[in-house]
């Protein structure tokens, strides 16, 4: 019975030009179905949503708390996008290998980030927002976009790719300009 | 915009046939001068894909400009000096700012600070 339930499943969301094959227990991010990317993207927002609370507590530059508050707001208004897109289409991401890397290396980070004050916290701050933005741009630009089926799904990774490069361009700034 | 500057003569011009049937005097979008009436234009800026467009937008002293956010993160309309501002837009929201001689041309969105933009004023 599950398995006839899984495939009618599949069936449904092949319709929806959703990708739900994708390697088993996928290793590679090339192997991820559309509800997986999905997944990655919303805890990759997550945790720079969580990096930006930590600025907001332990900085006292009002340029680092500015771009905080932007990162929560656009990150916040991203993830509302996507939650709102998978109930439309009435499915839900799905956790992965590639989830689960982005939390625990996440949790290091943070360590390392709360032991820092002043100007050596921001400037962690700002090296790591720069570095993360352009680590998940290439991915998102490089690898999901191309590989994602659903027209939709797609769609709104262009729009949040755009808003992310955004991101880094300012993170950038912020790191040319701290002293 | 010129679709829109299109809508405001068409309005205009309706206003003026249904003026003129019932006998009224009206003068339309007249400016300061009443001996030479200017037309007054209503420019829309969209702020959409995180950036103002267009980008830049000559206008004249008593034009409109309505700048509306298209992209579903909140953005801001803001003078570089901050004397004029739009506060919050979240999606779908507008805001108007009528030229005066004296205001401030340059601005950008107080949240994302690469998107910058600018008026020319013309004579």
């Amino acid at each position: 019975m599950f398995t006839s339930l899984t495939k009618r499943l599949a069936s449904v969301l092949v319709v929806l030009g959703l990708s739900v094959g994708g390697a088993a227990n996928a290793q590679s991010p090339e192997d991820l179905n559309d509800l997986e990317i999905a997944h990655v993207a919303y805890v990759a927002d997550n945790i720079d949503i969580q990096y930006a609370h930590l600025a907001l507590a332990l900085s006292e530059n009002p340029n680092i708390h500015e771009f905080a508050r932007t990162m929560i707001r656009d990150h916040e208004a991203v993830n509302e996008q996507a939650l709102g897109l998978l109930a439309k289409l009435g499915v839900e991401a799905k956790d992965n290998f590639l989830s689960q890397k982005l939390i625990a290396d996440s949790k290091g980070i943070i360590d390392k980030l709360t032991a820092l004050r002043g100007a050596e916290f921001d400037k962690a701050y700002a090296d790591n927002e720069l570095g993360y933005h352009k680590a998940v741009n290439g991915l998102v630009e490089g690898v999901f976009i191309p590989n994602i089926q659903n027209a939709e799904v797609k769609a709104l990774f262009e729009a949040g790719l755009k808003i992310f490069k955004a991101h880094e361009k300012h993170a950038q700034m912020m790191v040319d300009t701290l002293p | 915009m010129i679709s829109i500057i299109k809508r405001i003569v068409k309005t205009g011009t309706v206003a003026l046939v249904c003026a003129a049937v019932l006998g009224l005097s009206v003068k339309l979008y007249a400016g300061d001068s009443t001996e030479s009436p200017a037309m007054l234009a209503e420019h829309i800026v969209y702020i959409e894909n995180m950036e103002f467009s267009p980008s830049q937008l000559q206008v004249k002293v008593g034009d409109s400009i309505t700048w509306i956010n298209k992209d579903f993160v909140p953005h801001t309309a803001t003078a570089l000096d901050k004397s004029w501002d739009s506060k919050n837009l979240s999606k779908g929201d507008e805001y108007t700012l009528v030229v005066t001689a004296d205001i401030p041309t340059d601005y950008y969105c107080f949240y994302h600070t690469n998107m910058v933009a600018s008026i020319e004023i013309m004579e």
